[in-house]
């Protein structure tokens, strides 16, 4: 099975294609396409798995262009995390594409959708597969492209286009530091190849200052694309795209791109231990700092959004700390129980047309299923035990507490408090108490099977996912990741406590406020005003980029434009009286010169062409067809004379 | 590294940057042209003391040998007559003189780096450069929406050809892993390719990059079927940037052209020799056909100008040592026509504000020595003797027979003589007709210069050839 793993990116690809190429014969059975090659690339990942589990491996190379002793290759190989990143994709990607069949139903680029979302598969699950920088980067720029297509999805309204606009702006921000890491890099290693350059870097052939710079771009690249602090401004604005699309890309698989690149060049990055306290510093900071925000957004998406920077933040600090097995575990497991509170949200917004959490309100009398995975998938982010989300999150904080800076491990903590407490917050708006807008609340009915099944099923590995790096299992999860030169922390009851007790607390204290009314909600405002003002204003990052980036550079190039005014003009004004001395003279001259030009300009543009316009048509397409058409002819006339 | 090799090249650029400041402090046009052409004429006087620095730099991308100079002098000779025709003509047609002229030395700048490069990356470079000046050169006539619709088409298709030049480019980068033509010669003659083992497993996609390559240049060349884009394109240029693409822009793809095929891919020439006389044959006919019905001078002008590419092509078709002298002969000869013909056209177009057939009617009675020269112009351009165009194209012809392209030879022939109607339309109207109105023609003196100057150049390449011959099989032999 492992043999044919490289089908599992081409046939989303194939679909793209099919789509792309025959959609207007397909019309509204695009999504039969989708979902019918995604099927099969999910049994196949899921065979591929079950074989690497029993212990095969496959790497397979060609090499693509040769420039004197530079051989650069590409080449593809599948290991455990490979496999383990192609069952979630798919698996996520292919409830996104069910459920997509409800939630895009009636969509007048129904098409596009599921040809985007098809071509965004086909290049995240290349990403996964990619052997080396190079390819990764491809599939990188490719997912970049797809996030940015179905962000501007309904692209009538400005708002979207602009939001598209922001997100591939600032994720190329990242890419650009990418892009010289990756060149660094190749520049030390003369290749791209993920095996080789571990293997360089441990013996020791990149290792210094450099391999340190060179990291610490790569990761400037992650931190665009996994919205960490402080290029994370473009995440929550991405949730203009359709809900689905912000489970699939903006949830589960693109932004944990940036994740997975530190993790596939886990070695490499831990051979420069600079960059490694640099990555665990800003996943720390970006966990905690993008749930404080969370603490106060009203918008049911907004929550989510800021939840997943959050999440992020924490993958980034357990690798950072060198927790290797935990970080790649929260990232399933995030995947999955993230993935089932989009798409819940995305049947409630279906269901009352509002993202606004003040509009709803005792919503799981109406939505049964969607209430109700909407709590599992709550639980698993609260990190409640035995939910998938507290395994995982308690391997992060294990990790940070045995890590150099102890500070880590309560930054987390704090985290996982404010995470259970927005969370709570949140589902008691939604779901429980009064409906406070009763006109929505009318209206609102449960969300059609074809949106509820796949609910369910991610609600399933929601909560049981997290069993396979469990006691009960010996954490299988793991041996099986594990690196070489992984090393497992031994277990601590005091992290486990100071979790339970921080994620318990949490809940409490938001089902204090928010569910049984005991602390006054306006209170708590009035008395914290300061923090909740600059909390609510999102610490005022997009005013400050706005002042610096976009007013700083308006300011300059006036700056330059006063310049080229006073000085540059300045001079040329003054030969120009000097001209104007000398124009006087021959001023008469002039005058008649241009008086003749504009006499009757006699318009001859249909004359020359009426006779002659049957052979020579006048437009461009056909003069490109005739083109291609004589090229064509003339490879014809190579291949059969020659 | 010898600075010196780029004397001309450097005149060029400040000649450039100069024609920007004195764009600013003279407000007469004239000013601004004659900067453009004393500095193109300081740097044709530069090529002079080349020949004693002759060599190659930059790992033999960039060489100067007498068949490039043979080149860059009648580039820089083009440029200038395009200059000095179009005094005047900027002028009346409120074209911006700074930005024309700077265009203008700018893209011969590109054709210079053309016929100069061993290199297919630095051949590209110089025809990009020739290109995109010469995109803005054609829609300069900002009230007339044909130059407009014509600098798009020109823009739209070279982009077009440009990705078909490139890739083709690549391919042959792919197979040899070079992209120096000396270096591709060996690759290919030895079999050793970069990817490859053998020479049998390298050739077809040395052929699709020869085919590639060759829809590049046969754009730029404007030979049939990648010639879509001409009649319209030098229909609505401005008329001087119509004598500037028909003259300097095709002799710079012809010299480079015939370097890449010649030096670095000389090992297929029986391959793309039969390509390039299928070209041939389909410009001469088609171009001929098509130049029958025009009214516009100018259109009239492009199909000629089509069927004239196809006629050099079959030197080029030849592949040989013999074909090549014959094609640097008749693209001197080609040149002084054609600029003759388009300062005869360009004087009509200030005067009457059109170019039609009809504007040439009794210009015998108000012009006698430019009708004069117009018929001499078109009778070596049909190829009468006593004319350069005649020992032209009868050059060509011989060679043609001598490596058995006796149909092409014939093509040739018949070509000719279904050239005489439209040639002789225009004769007709100078002569026979009487003029539709009696607007007195003012003339400037620059225009009877030109005209008289390619008048003598025509004849004197017809009469006395010996004097030429010898300098040109000297560059000829230079191409390899």
């Amino acid at each position: 099975m492992v043999e044919y793993a490289w089908l599992i990116p081409v046939l989303p690809l194939f679909s793209f294609l099919i789509i792309v190429l025959f959609g207007r014969y397909l019309k509204n059975d695009s999504d039969k396409i989708g979902i019918g090659s995604l099927f099969i690339s999910f049994l196949l990942a899921i065979g591929v798995l079950l074989e690497v589990i029993n212990g095969s491996t496959i790497t397979k190379e060609f090499v693509w262009a040769t420039h004197g002793d530079i051989e650069i290759a590409f080449g593809y190989s599948v290991d455990a995390l490979t496999a383990m990143m192609f069952v979630v994709v798919t698996f996520v990607s292919l409830m996104v594409h069910v459920y997509s069949k409800g939630y895009m139903e009636g969509d007048s680029r129904y098409k596009r959708f599921y040809a985007c979302l098809s071509l965004f598969t086909a290049s995240m699950l290349g990403l996964v597969i990619a052997n080396n920088l190079l390819l990764l980067f491809i599939c990188w720029e490719l997912v970049g492209l797809c996030s940015y297509l179905l962000i501007g999805h309904w692209f009538e309204d400005i708002e979207n286009v602009l939001a598209a606009n922001k997100a591939f702006l600032t994720t190329r921000v990242g890419d650009i530091g990418m892009l010289i890491g990756v060149i660094m890099i190749f520049a030390m290693g003369k290749t791209f190849n993920f095996a080789e350059l571990t293997h360089l870097v441990e013996h020791g052939e990149i290792a210094g200052v450099g391999l340190t710079v060179a990291t610490i771009f790569l990761f400037v690249g992650a931190i665009g694309k996994s919205a960490q602090f402080p290029l994370h401004v473009w995440l929550p604005d991405a949730m203009a795209g359709p809900t689905p699309v912000s489970a699939l890309i903006h949830a589960a698989t693109m932004v944990v791109a940036g994740v997975y690149l530190v993790a596939r060049m886990f070695l490499i990055f831990a051979a420069a231990k600079t960059t490694l306290t640099v990555v665990a510093f800003i996943g720390g900071f970006t966990a905690i700092f993008a749930a404080s925000i969370a603490l106060v957004e009203e918008d049911i998406k907004g929550v989510l959004a800021y939840s997943t920077i959050s999440q992020l933040g924490y993958m980034v600090l357990a690798l950072g700390v060198g927790a290797y097995t935990a970080g790649v575990f929260h990232l399933m497991t995030h995947a999955f129980f993230k993935a089932l509170l989009f798409l819940a949200s995305g049947s409630v917004i279906h269901a009352v047309h509002t993202q606004n959490m003040h509009k709803m309100g005792g919503l799981l009398k109406k939505m049964k299923v969607t209430g109700w995975t909407w709590i599992i998938g709550s639980a698993a982010l609260a990190g409640v035990p035995p939910f998938s989300g507290f395994w995982s999150k308690d391997e992060i904080l294990l990790g940070a507490y045995h890590s150099d800076y102890k500070i880590l491990f309560w930054i987390g903590v704090i985290a996982a408090f404010f995470t259970a407490f927005y969370i709570t917050r949140a589902t008691i708006m939604t779901f429980f108490g009064e409906p406070r807008d009763d006109h929505a609340y009318e209206h609102a009915h449960e969300s059609p099977s074809v949106m509820t099944i796949p609910l369910i099923l991610l609600a399933i590995l929601a909560f049981g996912s997290g069993f396979v790096n469990s006691p009960l299992t010996d954490m299988a999860f793991g041996k099986f990741i594990a690196l070489e030169h992984g090393h497992h922390a031994s277990p601590s009851s005091f992290v486990q406590m100071t979790a339970v007790g921080a994620t318990l607390s949490g809940i409490i204290l938001g089902w204090l406020i928010y569910g049984l009314r005991i602390i006054s909600r306006k209170s708590i405002i009035k008395f914290l005003y300061p923090v909740w003002r600059l909390l609510k204003g999102k610490y005022f990052i997009d005013e400050i980029y706005n002042v610096v980036a976009i007013r700083g550079s308006l300011a300059l190039s006036k700056l330059i434009g006063a310049f080229d005014k006073y000085v540059v003009d300045g001079i040329v004004n003054l030969t120009g009286r000097l001209g104007v001395f000398i124009g006087d003279l021959i001023g008469d001259f002039d005058n008649k010169v241009v008086d003749g030009a504009v006499n009757g300009v006699r318009n001859t543009f249909y004359v020359g062409s009426r006779l002659i316009r049957n052979a020579h048509t006048g437009y461009l397409q056909s003069y490109a067809l005739t083109l291609f058409f004589s090229v064509l002819i003339g490879l014809i006339i190579i291949v059969i004379g020659g | 590294m010898n600075v010196g090799i780029f004397t001309p090249e450097i005149v060029m650029v400040i000649t450039l940057i100069v024609i920007l400041g004195v764009k600013y402090l003279a407000k007469n046009q004239f000013t601004v042209g004659l900067t453009a052409v004393v500095g193109l004429i300081t740097a044709g006087v530069s090529l002079a003391y080349l020949t004693d620095d002759l060599g190659m730099i930059w790992g033999h991308s960039f060489v100067v040998d007498s068949y490039s100079i043979f080149f860059k002098a009648l580039l820089i000779g083009v440029a200038v007559v395009v200059s000095v025709i179009s005094f005047k003509y900027v002028e009346e047609k409120k074209i911006k003189p700074g930005e024309f002229y700077s265009l203008l030395v700018a893209s011969t700048l590109g054709m210079l780096v053309m016929v100069s490069s061993y290199s297919l990356v630095s051949i590209y470079i110089g025809l990009e450069l020739m290109s995109i000046s010469a995109y803005i050169l054609i829609g300069m006539l900002q009230e007339d929406k044909r130059s407009t619709e014509a600098a798009l088409k020109y823009l739209l298709i070279g982009a077009l050809t440009s990705a078909l030049l490139l890739f083709g480019v690549s391919l042959l980068y792919g197979v040899t892993g070079t992209t120096n033509l000396i270096q591709i010669a060996e690759v290919v003659s030895s079999g050793q390719g970069a990817l490859t083992a053998t020479a049998a497993s390298m050739t077809p996609l040395l052929m699709m990059g020869v085919v590639f390559v060759l829809a590049g240049f046969g754009f730029k060349v404007a030979a049939v079927p990648f010639h879509m884009w001409a009649p319209d394109t030098y229909e609505g240029a401005p008329t001087s940037i119509t004598a500037f693409l028909i003259t300097g822009s095709e002799a710079a793809a012809f010299a480079a052209l015939l370097r890449v095929f010649n030096v670095g891919l000389s090992e297929l020439a029986e391959t793309w020799s039969l390509l390039i006389a299928i070209l041939a044959l389909l410009s001469m006919t088609l171009g001929n056909i098509g130049a029958l019905t025009q009214t516009n001078v100018k259109r009239m002008m492009a199909y000629s100008a089509i069927a004239q590419a196809g006629y050099v092509l079959v030197g080029v078709a030849v592949a040989t040592q013999s074909g090549i002298f014959p094609v640097l002969y008749y693209l001197l000869a080609y040149a002084f026509m054609t600029l003759g013909c388009f300062a005869v056209i360009i004087l009509l177009s200030n005067n009457f504000d059109s170019e039609e057939l009809d504007d040439f009617r009794g210009l015998s009675e108000k012009a006698p020595m430019f009708a004069a020269a117009m018929t001499l112009f078109f009778l070596s351009l049909v190829g009468i003797p006593p004319t350069g165009g005649f020992l032209g194209k009868f050059f060509i012809f011989k060679a043609a027979i001598g490596s058995n392209y006796l149909w092409l030879a014939l093509a040739m022939a018949i070509n000719s003589v279904i050239s005489l109607p439209y040639y002789y339309g225009v004769v007709k109207n100078m002569y026979l007709e009487s003029p539709t109105n009696n607007m007195k023609l003012t003339i400037p003196s620059e225009l009877k210069f030109v005209v008289g100057f390619s008048a003598i150049a025509i004849l004197g390449l017809g009469i006395i050839p010996e004097k030429f011959i010898n300098l040109i099989q000297l560059a000829a032999n230079f191409v390899f």
